[in-house]
């Protein structure tokens, strides 16, 4: 009698035993799952880029109708035009930084669905953006700019 | 007699145990090592980061960089090749990076340049440990210019 029990006190021990790795295995794989689960998110960063290209090519160029002409644009401020549409958003007008988010007024406009621009910086689906603003003879510019492109994983 | 047993069912409880034990921290050791390792995860990382200096750069400049890590990690899940590793595609504005068999990581560039000139250089330079690391040199040219370079 006293064996038998001395023999399940000992499967006890084991299941516990088992129950804690598991329990250890599982927190350090969730770890890594937390560090590495969300990737590198580059959009924010990229945003920024571009909304910094543009605003040193607006401080360059003289500033006029034809400087907004889709074409002319991408080629003065050195921007791949299908890239782009593509992957980026762009919006370009005088004011106010939440004016020009849902302004139908703006100099030059590449892509729609800005509002996301001014949702909860949490939400991780939507694209990133960076709102900036500048003076150039006497005038205010503000330039939104938006990425939502993601690594593409190929086979090959 | 008895006490013998005993002693021996102990050990063998405690030689359960320390099999148990060695087993479980060797699982660990593997999924932390190949995490470490994480050829994905370096190949996003390094894509975004060569795409993050030629959207910054401009026609006229030679760039070279570290990219030691990922030359490592390449060799280890044996890409040799190390045209392979780095892939350029001018047309598409692509860079790609793989850094294990069968998989890559792409991600465009907005930037109206070209890169030419792509080279890997072994052991050629330096980081900021002073320690010699391979590095990946190119040459950013305006759109368009990539044949008469």
């Amino acid at each position: 009698m006293l064996l038998k029990k001395g023999a399940s006190g000992d499967q006890a021990g084991i299941v516990w035993f088992l129950l804690l790795a598991a329990i250890i295995g599982a927190s350090i794989g969730f770890a890594i799952w937390i560090f590495y689960g969300s990737g590198y998110d580059f959009r924010e960063a990229e945003a920024n880029l571009l909304n910094y290209k543009i605003k040193e090519c607006m401080i360059k160029n003289e500033i006029t109708e034809a400087f907004f002409d889709k074409n002319n644009f991408y080629n003065l401020c050195g921007l791949n035009k299908e890239i782009i549409e593509k992957n980026n958003l762009i919006k370009i007008c005088d004011g106010f930084r939440e004016d020009c988010i849902i302004s139908k007024e703006y100099f030059f406009i590449e892509g729609s669905n800005f509002n996301i621009c001014g949702l909860n910086e949490k939400d991780k689906s939507s694209s990133k953006c960076s709102i900036q603003n500048f003076e150039k003879d006497r005038k205010r510019y503000i330039v939104i700019t938006a990425s939502n492109q993601l690594s593409r994983r190929i086979q090959g | 007699m008895n006490k013998k047993g005993n002693t021996e069912d102990l050990m063998k409880s405690y030689l359960v145990y320390l099999i148990l034990l060695v087993v479980f921290l060797a699982g660990m050791l593997l999924v932390i090592y190949g995490q470490r390792q994480g050829a994905d995860i370096w190949s996003d990382y390094y894509s975004k980061e060569i795409v993050k200096v030629i959207d910054f750069s401009n026609a006229g400049d030679k760039i070279c960089l570290d990219v030691h890590r990922p030359s490592v990690i390449a060799k280890d899940n044996e890409v040799r090749s190390y045209s392979e590793i780095f892939s350029i595609d001018n047309k598409n504005k692509d860079i790609c990076v793989k850094l294990s068999k069968g998989i890559k990581r792409c991600y465009n560039y907005f930037n109206s340049v070209e890169i030419v000139n792509l080279d890997f250089k072994l052991a050629e330079g330096r980081n900021e440990n002073n320690e010699i690391v391979n590095i990946l040199c190119f040459d950013i040219v305006k759109s368009g210019v990539e044949n008469a370079a």
